[in-house]
């Protein structure tokens, strides 16, 4: 029951999945360990998540994180309707139920719940989730979660921001920023700069352009039809603030335009129809991941439930690698800017002729790092770059005069 | 005419690449239009008309041919109110912006008298509207080598061009109409073998089938292979997806159609799909498609509220309001997330995962041993592991591309 067979020999477990449910598997030889740090879940709830038929379509983790203190609990419950996720992808969760068939999983780790009969598990066996929680030390026995210890580990300011109560914006279709200041006017958007506001709401069909930074907000509503464009941008909401994005609004474009901290209990809603690229970490609330959306990004709350018909993507894995770099001459204390497909905003360092440039970044976006030439770099020098789980060095040189 | 906003939006989109305050001086170093078909997520020969797509990624929009006349549809991309990410060029002889407050990075157009109707041009060039000249044209080479141009004078296109540049085969396969396909709600294949009964979807194995329809909340897995169907047609609310790369091939007068609430492949690399055909592609509402779809004698419709992943060529492509698109990484680089197992024989089979695309890996070194490639595609290699010298072993495992290495962090133990 090794890992190792090929896509064509696809094996359904439906004979010996009811075993599993006594949660007495071995984890097989070959099979992949249960990915346990955060940045490897999609979605990652604390108490309980029920996805219906999600779609996952890159290799990323949904995860419910508490044991069910008991049988009747809700908590540590992980429900799928027919949910299809992708090579590489893992589910885990206490107590796990398929309520539907045509279920296609990679990995599945569980303890208990229904029959998973009649589903397509491409890395079998059923693995046990042991130990519980995913996250040691996040969720104390009889689901207590430790929603500091997660603020910490999604990378919430501390202290928290407080906002500017009062200082509302309003974005409006076709109109600049409303109670704010307008960084590019006249363009029919609301370009708005990093800061303290109040209450920002993106009305319907409006745009709001937001830039590198953080903005400290009250709470940020988006209305339905609005756009909201980012690019290394992180919205931190003081509670009781809440995130809301209203139906077929877009916000974000891809992996690393949007970070949403959303500190307090209020539920965190998305529509129907909606086009979201965020990691959204709003561990004491529940999220309501809406009807017929693209996800792209992260989702972390207390309990997440998704309606029918979501597409979900991860953003990058744990590598990357850079396609080109320039200028391919400098000198010591150049800026040299570093580019590639892959998500660079993993990489953890870049040294230059093996000499670690400090500070490890001058900027840091998912297509592009920029990096000073370190002194004591000289001569034709390797460039490595270094992301948690690898590095990579590109065939060209870069000279330092 | 309306304003021209060459603004510095460039900083509003986080970028600020250039260290450049913008301007005309910048256009001195902007990027050349890409003319390579690979980069582009929409190519049509003759014409384009898009709504309010947003395209996610650095990748181009483009119409091959020139307009022979300023009143000929043939080379017009028409856009309305389009949200095209850093990176992203835009190319068209005549380039239209119907809806104000769109934007787009690069723009290539030769009518730079026509109005951009508010549109934010994020990397301005040369032209006093902001835009490039696009020149010469056709975009698109002599690709297949004949004596005619992919798109000659009075927009006479050579169809064999964008079929060479897309990777027909040629000939183009034929289909076996005798072997109907139908793939009814949460059951098996009918009318073909199951390659994986009782599992609540039909499992399609590679070979040469008739016309393939899904039913209403049917569910298909390709296992991965080639395919070569004679039309596709896809109900509402239905699940398609590939086990491994999977290329079909649709000949004349077969059709491919996608209804809506339906997703259909769902990465970067699940679909090939190539239609021979001159019959219209259309794809439904509300959908998530993900394929590299080449129907260059076709209309390619692709519908309204839909996320779509890849690449769409065609003759003439269409595309309703509310569209979302993501073109497949462009970079030449890899490297990889995890492999396993992470102790092996000599003689195993080692799979190695990334989010980057490894199609990009050219070899895979472990102990500095090239192992062979069993199977490769975007998310997944397979390799057997070589022999190394002494066992056990602690292996280094290495990723190679064209622009460099990757060394994982990770050692692999080898028995």
């Amino acid at each position: 029951m090794g890992f190792g067979g090929s896509k064509q020999h696809i094996r359904t477990v439906a004979a010996v999945a009811a075993l599993a449910t006594l949660g007495m598997w071995p984890v097989a030889g070959g099979a992949a360990p249960l990915r346990r740090d955060l940045g490897s879940y999609f979605i990652f709830a604390s108490k309980f998540a029920h996805v219906k038929n999600l779609s996952i379509d890159n290799a990323c983790n949904v995860g419910v994180n508490c044991a069910a203190p008991n049988s009747s609990s809700k908590c540590g419950e992980l429900i799928f309707d027919d949910v299809t996720f992708a090579d590489g992808s893992q589910a885990v969760g206490d107590r796990t139920f398929c309520t539907k068939s045509g279920v296609v999983l990679f990995d599945l780790f569980r303890n208990s719940g229904g029959p998973c009969n009649n589903i397509t598990l491409n890395d079998p066996p059923i693995q046990p989730f042991n130990p519980t929680p995913i996250i040691a030390g996040t969720c104390a026995p009889g689901c207590l979660p430790d929603v500091a210890k997660l603020k910490q580990l999604c990378g919430f300011p501390d202290p928290f921001p407080a906002c500017a109560l009062g200082a509302d914006v309003r974005a409006k279709e076709g109109e600049d920023c409303i109670g704010a200041p307008d960084t590019v006017p006249n363009n029919g958007h609301c370009d708005l700069a990093p800061g303290q506001y109040g209450d920002v709401k993106v009305q319907r069909s409006a745009q709001m352009n937001l830039v590198a930074g953080e903005y400290d907000v009250c709470s940020f509503k988006v209305a339905r039809n609005a756009t909201v464009l980012a690019s290394g941008t992180t919205i931190a909401i003081a509670a009781p603030g809440s995130f809301r994005v209203g139906g077929q609004s877009k916000v974000g474009l891809k992996c690393g335009d949007l970070t949403v901290f959303q500190d307090g209990t209020s539920r965190v809603t998305l529509g129907r129809g909606v086009n979201i690229a965020a990691k959204v970490c709003a561990p004491g609330a529940a999220v309501k991941l809406g009807h017929g959306n693209n996800l792209i990004g992260q989702f972390v709350g207390d309990t997440v439930t998704a309606n029918r018909d979501n597409h979900g993507q991860c953003c990058g894995g744990r590598c990357t690698c850079i396609d080109a770099f320039t200028p391919t001459t400098a000198h010591v204390g150049d800026v040299i800017s570093l580019t590639g497909a892959c998500d660079l905003s993993v990489a953890t360092g870049v040294k230059i002729c093996g000499i670690a440039a400090a500070p490890p970044f001058v900027s840091k976006t998912a297509g592009e790092i920029k990096v000073t030439v370190p002194v004591g770099a000289s001569g034709a020098c390797t460039i490595e770059v270094d992301s948690p789980q690898g590095s990579f060095v590109p065939n060209q040189k870069l000279t330092v005069n | 005419m309306g304003p021209n906003v060459i603004d510095l939006r460039r900083l509003a989109w986080g970028l600020a690449l250039l260290g450049t305050l913008g301007g005309v001086a910048a256009a001195a170093g902007n990027p050349p239009l890409r003319r390579d078909l690979p980069a582009y997520f929409i190519f049509a020969n003759r014409t384009a008309r898009l709504k309010n797509i947003t395209l996610s990624d650095a990748c181009n929009i483009g119409v091959n041919c020139q307009r022979p006349n300023t009143s000929s549809e043939c080379g017009k991309l028409i856009f309305e109110n389009p949200t095209l990410a850093p990176g992203s060029q835009a190319a068209g002889d005549g380039t239209f912006f119907s809806v104000p407050n769109g934007s787009v990075w690069q723009l290539f157009r030769n009518n730079f008298n026509d109005p951009l109707n508010g549109t934010t041009i994020g990397l301005p060039g040369m032209q006093p509207d902001g835009s490039d000249a696009l020149s010469p044209l056709p975009i698109l080479a002599n690709v297949d080598g004949d004596a005619n141009p992919s798109c000659g004078p009075g927009c006479v296109v050579d169809v064999g061009d964008l079929e060479a540049a897309c990777g027909f085969p040629d000939p183009f396969p034929t289909c076996d109409a005798s072997k109907p396909i139908i793939v009814p709600a949460n059951a098996d294949c009918s009318g073909v073998p199951d390659a994986n009964p009782g599992n609540g979807r039909c499992d399609l194995a590679p070979g040469k089938y008739g016309d393939l329809v899904v039913q209403q909340f049917g569910k298909l897995t390709f296992l991965g292979g080639v395919y070569d169907l004679c039309s596709v047609q896809v109900g509402r609310n239905t699940s398609t997806i590939a086990a491994a790369p999977s290329t079909i091939h649709i000949p004349p007068p077969g059709t491919l159609a996608i209804g809506n609430e339906s997703s259909f492949g769902q990465k970067c690399g699940d679909f090939t799909v190539q239609v021979k055909g001159t019959q219209a592609t259309t794809f439904g509402r509300n959908g998530n498609i993900a394929m590299n779809l080449c129907a260059p004698s076709t209309i390619v419709n692709l519908g309204h509220n839909n996320v779509l992943t890849g690449q769409f060529v065609g003759d003439t492509v269409n595309a309703n309001s509310d569209n979302d698109g993501h073109c497949c990484q462009s970079g030449n680089c890899t490297c990889v997330d995890e492999f396993r197992p992470s102790s092996i024989t000599v003689g195993g089979t080692l799979t190695l995962t990334s989010s980057c695309d490894l199609t990009k890996a050219t070899e895979v070194r472990i102990c500095d041993v090239p192992a062979i490639i069993t199977s490769q595609s975007a998310g997944e290699i397979k390799v057997t592991v070589p022999a190394v010298g002494p066992t056990p072993a602690t292996c280094s495992v290495k990723i190679i591309s064209s622009v460099g290495v990757y060394t994982a962090a990770a050692t692999l133990t080898v028995n």
